[in-house]
């Protein structure tokens, strides 16, 4: 039922399909892929597109279509990884801050909002200046960027929960705090996260693609979007295949999760319009 | 089997006698779930003077009719099938909008359940009543002005001149409603429609409201449609009722005739159903049944699945109404003669 | 002489609005302001009022939904307002609640099983799922719906259904008490009456105690006996059901009775209204002395001034009127076992 209303939204339906489609590739990088994305070819350099390599080669020789489809593993992991962090302890503080009101509240928001007052891409900066480069760095900072996203939807979500007859008569019934929480707020919540995570999948992505290209994301030779857009650079005018591919990934993926977010809400609204 | 009166048309005579006379009055909403039926073929007349209660439940289709003689419907998604509404031998559905902004709020005004819906939140209600003066009789803004406080006074709301300057969120609900009949009736109209305009008010507060348009409707002489629930509204202040159901009406009659001659079983039902103050002791008798869906009617007479009284050809057929008294009407195969099972 | 099984003992619940963060600013309202009433086994008690009058915090406030501001509440000798979370827990089996609105008082995401359940979850901790489902579906028939309905969603159940369920859900832990708080209000005409009858006849086959509360008195006076009418957060008067339409004793009972509609139109072109003049007050600022002098018809000096007790006038009527309650010797009246 859930399904068939979803197939309808064609443009959820094309989200889907791109998200399935790089999960996909990067499951199976090895078998699409060409070369060895780390191999150097010297006499090979800055090659232009062409049979051999599909995306033509960086300064180093390096096949730039089979670096790209290994890049898609380095941000889908961030990308999920971080956002699944982030959801989880967001949704913790947000409902324990939501719930209960008070003190409680009034400190976890304001952790929440000092987060929050800070762009994302400064923070994010400054914090692997600090920690250093490397994959679970870059996954710790992009989860804290996302803490306190995730908390204020919940908390909003639940603060508007809380007030429901349903909840007053599951408190009337006998239930205790937790389990309110657990079986009765917490799904009625979990609508608007849902679609959040999804779009900030795309945000923690173009993150770290930025973080990469300034050289603090992930360490070279490693291939990750950013830096290969980072690489490319310098050779803008002369190889533009160097800077267009990763960026088209970028744009792909972050529009393919966006997209799957705009039709996972359209598909929970008119449910809750019935 | 045979029918003894089968002509339906014999009460519609040509207008010109009526202030307000729908005929055939067909409403629908296009929605994604599907068409929605919300008034099947409904006629109405209303006097000059009169006070005409409409009575029904959820679905019924009463609030849907009163918009569609205001023409506020939005089309889309709704959809006026068919049916003519005569207003003082005026044709409304076929005017233009224009000329029915003339109309609106000048000869045919409306008040709602919700006074918040009509209010503006954003404006004074002086300014809001001043407004309905500026439209319609072309007044300056100080003669407006004045005149709105007339209103306010005519309405009973105390310290007139300082209340114009309130905004409505600082108004309580029965003054909130006062506010909106004084905007509604500003130009003497000539016909009011009050779409359950007591329901959401305390009981002692809709007894002031209630007693305030019964005087105002004598000194302007208008005629109102009163839409409710509520059957002791309609028995303290209708001269005739309309009982509406799934979109049509099942019957129709001078208020003494439904509450003490009713013919229709859902008549009779709805009066068995309602605890009255001064019967304690009566058992109260329900209605089997739920409410029904509008696009899932049951076939032949809508009211067939939940009628004590069902025949066979209740199943089969949607009976017309037919009429059983002085201005009196029944939708209902009862009122036909012998042979009701063939 | 039966004993008490609920006793409410000058409740009282006020609610702080604008922000009285650190210094206790802003207004107080007076929801509940000082409410003592008794209800015995068996017996349907009526709270009946305008909006505003206090009558949903009262019960809410009776089984500690919120909690009260002051006062105490007795539940079978036991006291409800200074039990602590262990004791509350197990109060709470014997005492239900039914809220008004069918439309929100059942959790969207949960099929009917499992809201049903979840009371019997809570205070039946070794019932094996079997009978957990036995009991599910013979409550489900007790209200009249249909056993596999516990599969389904609230969504697809129409608001007479809905309040079936909740009624279902409220008398499957077998309470003594159960507070019902407009719980007809939400439903069209016609179904008012099912859901009425057999709220009643539930009441009958379990000898329940019921607090009905509403605003409607002509539901009120068929299904309670005794009843009590609140004004402002006060009650005004007890009466039995017999004599409150008969003979009232308060003013605002009379203007009350006398605003009611009755479905007939003869009776209704003849009545005398006693009409009050102006508004419901808010509950900010209630009126000095009795909260109803400045609407009062009776009102002599005195009721600016002092504030009424509620006083037996005969066995099983009381009033809190200076003026009507003057021919009896004042004393306030107290609800112990």
């Amino acid at each position: 039922m859930l399904v068939k209303r979803f197939i309808r939204n064609k443009l959820g339906v094309l989200g889907l399909g791109i998200v399935l489609f790089i999960f996909l590739v990067s499951l199976m990088a090895g078998l699409f892929a060409t070369h060895d994305p780390l191999e150097i070819s010297i006499s090979n350099r800055i090659q232009p597109p062409s049979r051999i390599y599909f995306f033509g080669t960086d300064q180093f020789g390096r096949d730039v279509y089979t670096r790209v489809l290994f890049g898609s593993r380095i941000s889908l992991k961030v990308g999920i990884f971080s956002v699944a962090i982030g959801a989880v302890i967001g949704i913790i503080l947000g409902s324990i801050s939501g719930y209960f009101r008070g003190w409680i509240d009034y400190g976890i928001l304001l952790i929440m909002d000092t987060i929050i007052s800070f762009p994302s891409i400064l923070l994010a900066i400054g914090l692997m200046a600090v920690m250093g480069t490397g994959m679970g760095n870059i996954i710790i900072t992009l989860a804290l960027i996302c803490v306190p996203r995730f908390g204020r939807v919940v908390r909003g979500s639940v603060l508007s929960i809380r007030e429901k007859e349903y909840v007053e008569a599951a408190r009337a019934s006998g239930s205790g705090h937790i389990k309110i929480i657990l079986t009765h707020v917490l799904p009625n919540a979990m609508a608007p996260v849902i679609v959040v995570a999804t779009i900030y999948v795309a945000n923690s992505i173009l993150i770290e693609a930025a973080l990469s290209f300034l050289g603090l994301g992930v360490a070279p030779p490693a291939p990750s979007w950013g830096n290969i857009l980072s690489d490319g650079r310098n050779f803008i005018t002369q190889a533009p295949w160097l800077t267009i591919f990763p960026g088209i990934a970028i744009s792909l993926m972050v529009m393919g999760f966006n997209t799957l977010g705009d039709g996972l809400r359209d598909l929970l609204d008119p449910k809750l319009k019935q | 089997m045979k029918l003894k009166h089968s002509n339906s048309n014999q009460r519609k005579q040509p207008s010109g006698e009526h202030l307000l006379d729908v005929r055939n009055l067909s409403v629908s909403f296009d929605l994604i779930e599907g068409t929605i039926p919300a008034i099947f073929r409904l006629d109405l007349v209303l006097d000059q003077g009169e006070i005409l209660g409409v009575v029904g439940e959820s679905g019924c289709g009463k609030s849907v009719m009163a918009k569609s003689i205001m023409r506020i419907i939005p089309q889309p998604p709704g959809r006026i099938n068919s049916g003519e509404i005569f207003f003082e031998s005026r044709e409304l559905l076929g005017l233009r909008e224009s000329e029915m902004r003339d109309i609106r709020g000048k000869e045919i005004s409306m008040i709602f359940q919700e006074p918040t819906n009509s209010l503006n939140p954003a404006f004074t209600i002086g300014d809001q009543i001043a407004e309905v003066f500026r439209f319609h009789h072309r007044l300056s803004k100080g003669q407006a002005w004045s005149k709105a406080v007339e209103e306010l006074h005519r309405v009973e709301i105390p310290d007139a001149e300082k209340r114009m300057r309130s905004y409505p969120h600082q108004l309580s609900g029965g003054m909130r409603q006062r506010a909106m009949i004084a905007m509604a009736l500003a130009c003497q109209p000539k016909m009011l429609i009050a779409d359950e305009p007591t329901t959401a008010l305390d009981v002692t507060i809709q007894a002031q409201i209630l007693e305030l348009i019964s005087q105002l409707k004598r000194n302007i002489g208008m005629a109102v449609i009163l839409i409710t629930h509520n059957l002791g509204v309609v028995a303290a202040m209708a001269h005739r009722v309309m009982i509406m159901y799934a979109g049509r009406v099942l019957e129709e009659g001078p208020v003494e005739n439904i509450f003490y001659h009713n013919h229709h079983p859902y008549t009779r039902g709805l009066l068995q159903s309602v605890p009255r103050l001064d019967q304690a002791h009566r058992e109260l008798r329900e209605i089997k049944g739920i409410v029904p869906q509008l696009n899932d009617l049951p076939g032949g007479c809508a009211f067939s699945n939940r009628c004590d009284l069902v025949m066979d050809i209740c199943h089969k057929r949607e009976p017309e109404l037919k009429p059983i008294g002085p201005r009196h009407f029944s939708r209902c195969w009862l009122e036909y003669e012998p042979q009701r099972n063939g | 002489m039966e004993q008490n099984l609920l006793v409410v003992q000058d409740l009282e619940k006020y609610f702080y609005i604008g922000r009285s963060f650190l210094f206790a600013k802003g207004h107080i309202i007076h929801a509940v302001d000082g409410v003592s009433f008794a209800v015995k086994k068996g017996q349907v008690f009526g709270l009946v009022g305008e909006s505003g009058c206090g009558k949903t915090s009262a019960g809410r406030a009776i089984l500690r939904l919120i909690e009260p501001t002051a006062g105490q509440v007795f539940f079978n000798g036991q006291e409800v307002t200074s039990a602590t979370t262990k004791e509350l827990k197990l109060l709470r089996r014997r005492m239900q609640f039914v809220f008004q609105d069918p439309y929100s008082s059942l959790d969207p995401r949960m099929s009917i099983y499992r809201t049903l359940r979840e009371p019997l979850s809570n205070f039946f901790t070794h019932l094996s799922r079997r009978k957990i489902r036995d009991l599910v579906a013979e409550y489900l028939v007790r209200v009249g719906l249909e056993p596999d309905y516990m599969n389904r969603y609230p969504h697809e159940f129409s608001g007479g259904q809905r309040q079936r369920i909740a009624l279902a859900r409220a008398l499957i832990t077998e309470p003594e008490l159960i507070i019902c708080d407009e719980p007809f209000s939400a439903l069209d005409v016609s179904i008012q009456a099912q859901v009425i009858n057999l709220l009643k006849k539930l009441q009958r086959d379990f000898n329940l105690s019921l607090v009905l509360i509403s605003h409607d008195l002509a539901v009120v006076e068929y299904l309670c006996d005794p009843i009590a009418v609140m004004y402002l957060g006060r009650i005004v008067e007890i009466s039995p059901k017999a004599t409150l339409y008969e003979k009232p004793l308060h003013p605002y009972t009379e203007a009350l009775l006398s605003a009611v509609l009755v479905p007939d139109p003869y009776v209704e072109k003849d009545r005398y209204r006693a009409l009050l003049s102006g508004d419901v007050p808010s509950l900010v600022g209630i009126p000095s002395g009795c909260g109803f002098h400045p609407r009062c018809p009776l009102a002599i000096n005195a009721c600016r001034k002092q504030r009424p007790q509620l006083v037996e006038v005969t066995p099983g009527r009381l009033v809190a009127c200076i003026v009507r309650g003057a021919s009896v010797e004042k004393q306030s009246a107290k609800y112990k076992d």
